[in-house]
């Protein structure tokens, strides 16, 4: 297992939580050494949604995603290969991740055709037949260069009859570039929990440094996500890094983090900035509403990102999905309200107050402690109990 | 000359209110000192090309605007595409804001509350603003003006505007300077009906202004400019012009009704509007200010400075920014050949003056498959964050798949681009030599 995968990332655990399963690192990559628990915005076409590269870095973000899918197509990896990679293609010199491609092709292409040589699909940009095989999709994930890249997943058959292991080791046979990217493979396995188990003892036999845990972003009830998500955090090993695929709700990524998870990533923020909405510890507010007309407050008290220390909700209301000023502006704030939270975990686990955090956080989050029952099951599985009387 | 008179609007405003016993001879004086500062323009040459500054804005008494001034257009007091943080990437010198009522009329219930006037509401403390009524980046779509109301086209649909409503909205905003009300409504395909219409409305829209702005605590010591409608019409042109130099307040003439605003601007050619605007100066005193808006190309904007006009808008920048171009074009000094670093250095050019208009490329169309794999920057030896960051191939994939980032990019190259334009121009004329296009 000592190869050369080793080189291209090193997980150092900081402090792990004395209650539950919560644990804080430095995750050093090519290219940037990311602090975690760590929130990853999405930046899908080699852009944050019109944010500059040094906007994120005064927000301090970290890593952030480009979607292999869409890069694939538009600019196509022959012009990321000849720009020297995504990083210097979009001028952004920390840390990337890429995903697969698979799940776009799924959810995007309604002629999407699984077979054992790849996912079949008709090209957007014109009626001929593409075939993306883990082959292909490394190849393109090469071609960016994240510092993390995903395995080619089954999305659709994982969910019945188990994970294509044999896809795994396809992708880490065409990797070219183990010196500087990783590979995560994917825990599958649907809602089954002997599924995920074999999934992962299978997986935990490939030589990779890090493991990200898919499928259950998918509007699942949450009281089946929690107990997937500890079965998986209770079978993967400590000491390396765990990636929970899609999960973004403030209050989703606190349990998750107490569950044992490292890496979030979701659209969450950036699109419900798109659509005129503010993230505030309370729950997000839609600044289209008139009660904002006149509201002069900041869209958060307290927040130190450059939108609230300037503008108020009331200025915000009044050109908010006419001006593309109030989407940059909220955009930044729900990525500054993301990164924040992550800090206020790392700290609090650093200190050995994670749990009391936690408590702190799910009474400002839902009023009168009407907690709902899956937070209250699934933190007391990690030894957090919510005072609900 | 340039007399500090800041210093003394400071004095005179500490002494007054100290003092235990105010007569009303010292009110009076006080109000009688205060009217010579609420706007002081100082021309500092008139016989060549002309500039100046303007100083003592009552509300911003230590700022100074050299002129020729570049208004930078917004949409509701934001630049468009630039939050405050990114604007402040952009290290061209940014004088005075322009806030067309047509896109912020939207912000007046919030600014109303708020108190503290359009700038800060919009996160732009600190930046002065002018206050117009018409976008000139946006088309105008003819509305129906009546005597009491005119019509704006605003995002959300037309809105009907009264004199009363326009100066509540003036009150509510305060702007450094602002444009009385007019019918804008003119162009040179007018009927004479139109442009008799639009003169009538304008000039009885302007005398309950000034009657609503005379009275009005927050406005009074506010300059505010006149708009001569009339289309090209010098018959109507004129008699507005007497009417308005009527009142002794009018600190500045916008000479309006030259076209109908947006993109078609840039299709107006010098000579099209070089006898009227030189015609309706001559009416008007070499000591106040003079306005045109539009987007006009950047060699009628030398050329119009050369003519007598100070103070112009960015408008072009919006334009040429939301068709998903960037400016190359370049400038230099015409009779002391020194070539800015900025500008165009590809292909032949045509040097002589006469020949110069069409003979430069304003910008490059960056959805254009030629830039696909184009790693230089959008303009050679710009630097400005988009050209030392990034490159044409980037923010053509940008454009091609309609993401928010590319508009940014080329907002911050063109503003800086057009800044440092009218910097260039300021120094050049001061330098005593002409501006050519390159």
């Amino acid at each position: 297992m000592e190869t050369h995968a080793n080189k291209c990332l090193q997980f150092n655990i900081i402090k792990e939580c004395s209650v539950s399963k919560a644990r804080t690192s430095f995750m050093v990559l090519p290219h940037y050494t990311v602090k975690t628990p760590v929130f990853m915005p999405v930046g899908t076409q080699g852009t944050l949604k019109g944010l500059l590269p040094e906007q994120l870095e005064a927000l301090d973000c970290h890593i952030i995603l480009g979607n292999t899918y869409h890069l694939g197509t538009r600019p196509g990896p022959e012009l990321i290969k000849k720009a020297g990679g995504l990083h210097k293609f979009m001028g952004w010199n920390r840390a990337l991740l890429t995903d697969s491609g698979g799940f776009q092709m799924v959810s995007l292409l309604s002629l999407a055709e699984i077979t054992e040589e790849g996912v079949k699909f008709e090209s957007p940009y014109g009626g001929s037949n593409c075939m993306l095989s883990p082959e292909e999709s490394i190849h393109i994930q090469n071609a960016i260069g994240a510092d993390i890249m995903m395995q080619l997943d089954d999305v659709v058959k994982t969910t019945t009859t188990g994970p294509r292991i044999n896809w795994v080791d396809r992708c880490i046979e065409a990797h070219q570039n183990p010196e500087t990217q990783n590979i995560f493979p994917i825990v599958q396995g649907g809602l089954d929990n002997e599924l995920r188990i074999k999934c992962i003892k299978a997986l935990m036999e490939r030589d990779v440094n890090g493991f990200a845990i898919g499928g259950l972003s998918g509007g699942e009830a949450k009281t089946s996500f929690w107990r997937i998500v500890n079965l998986c955090t209770d079978y993967l090993p400590k000491d390396n890094p765990r990636y929970l695929m899609g999960v973004g709700f403030a209050s989703d990524l606190v349990v998750c983090v107490a569950l044992g998870i490292d890496m979030f990533d979701c659209v969450f923020p950036t699109r419900t900035a798109r659509f005129g909405c503010g993230l505030t510890e309370s729950g997000q507010i839609n600044l289209k509403k008139q009660a904002y007309q006149c509201d002069y407050r900041p869209i958060e008290e307290h927040c130190d990102c450059s939108t609230c220390q300037r503008y108020t909700r009331a200025y915000l209301h009044s050109i908010v999905t006419v001006d593309t000023v109030a989407c940059h502006l909220l955009t930044v704030h729900n990525i500054s309200f993301q990164m924040r939270l992550m800090k206020s975990i790392q700290k609090s686990i650093e200190e050995d107050e994670f749990p009391e955090f936690v408590r702190d956080f799910m009474r400002k989050c839902f009023v009168n402690k009407e907690y709902p029952e899956w937070i209250v099951e699934a933190l007391s599985a990690v030894n957090i109990h919510l005072d609900c009387s | 000359m340039c007399y500090d008179l800041s210093k003394y609007h400071d004095i005179i405003l500490n002494f007054v209110p100290c003092g235990d016993v105010i007569t009303t001879l010292s009110v009076t004086i006080y109000y009688l000192i205060l009217q010579f500062f609420i706007m002081k323009f100082i021309l500092e040459n008139s016989n060549k090309v002309r500039f100046g500054k303007i100083c003592s804005l009552s509300r911003s008494p230590n700022l100074e605007l050299e002129t020729p001034v570049l208004l930078v257009n917004t949409k509701a007091g934001s630049v468009m595409h630039l939050s405050h943080e990114v604007l402040m990437k952009i290290d061209g010198p940014i004088q005075c804001l322009q806030v067309p009522l047509s896109n912020s009329a939207k912000c007046y219930e919030g600014v109303r509350g708020f108190k503290k006037g359009i700038m800060e509401f919009a996160g732009m403390k600190g930046f002065l603003s002018y206050c117009s009524v018409h976008d000139p980046a946006e088309k105008l779509t003819k509305g129906k003006n009546e005597k009491e109301q005119i019509s704006v086209n605003t995002c959300n649909g037309r809105i009907y505007i009264t004199v009363q409503r326009y100066m509540e909205i003036m009150e509510a905003f305060q702007p450094d300077m602002y444009e009385a009300l007019s019918d804008g409504y003119n162009d040179s395909n007018s009927s004479n009906r139109r442009l008799c219409k639009s003169s009538a409305n304008s000039m009885s829209y302007f005398d309950e202004c000034m009657r609503i702005h005379e009275k009005s605590k927050i406005l009074k010591q506010t300059p505010v400019f006149g708009v001569i409608e009339g289309g090209h019409n010098l018959i109507y042109k004129e008699k507005i012009i007497s009417h308005l130099l009527g009142n002794p307040n009018v600190c500045g003439f916008v000479i309006s009704g030259l076209h109908s605003n947006g993109p078609d601007v840039e299709k107006l050619c010098f000579s099209s509007i070089e006898s009227v605007v030189h015609q309706t100066l001559k009416l008007l005193p070499d000591d106040r200010v003079k306005v045109i808006h539009g987007c006009f190309r950047p060699e009628v904007v030398v050329r119009l400075i050369e003519l007598g006009i100070d103070i112009f808008d960015s408008s072009l920048v919006d334009i040429v920014t939301n068709r998903g171009s960037a400016f190359v074009f370049g400038w230099e000094a015409v009779d002391k050949k020194t070539t800015m670093v900025n500008g165009n250095t590809e292909g032949d050019r045509d040097k002589s003056v006469e020949n110069e208009l069409q003979s430069y490329k304003l910008e490059i169309s960056l959805g254009d498959k030629i830039y696909f794999d184009d790693f230089g920057p959008l303009l050679q030896g710009c630097s400005c964050l988009a050209c030392q960051k990034h490159t044409r191939a980037y923010i053509h994939h940008l454009f091609v798949t309609k993401e928010m980032l590319g508009p940014v990019l080329l907002m911050i190259h063109n503003l800086h681009h057009y800044l440092s334009f009218f910097a260039f121009i300021r120094k050049t004329v001061r330098d005593g030599h002409r501006v050519g296009i390159i």
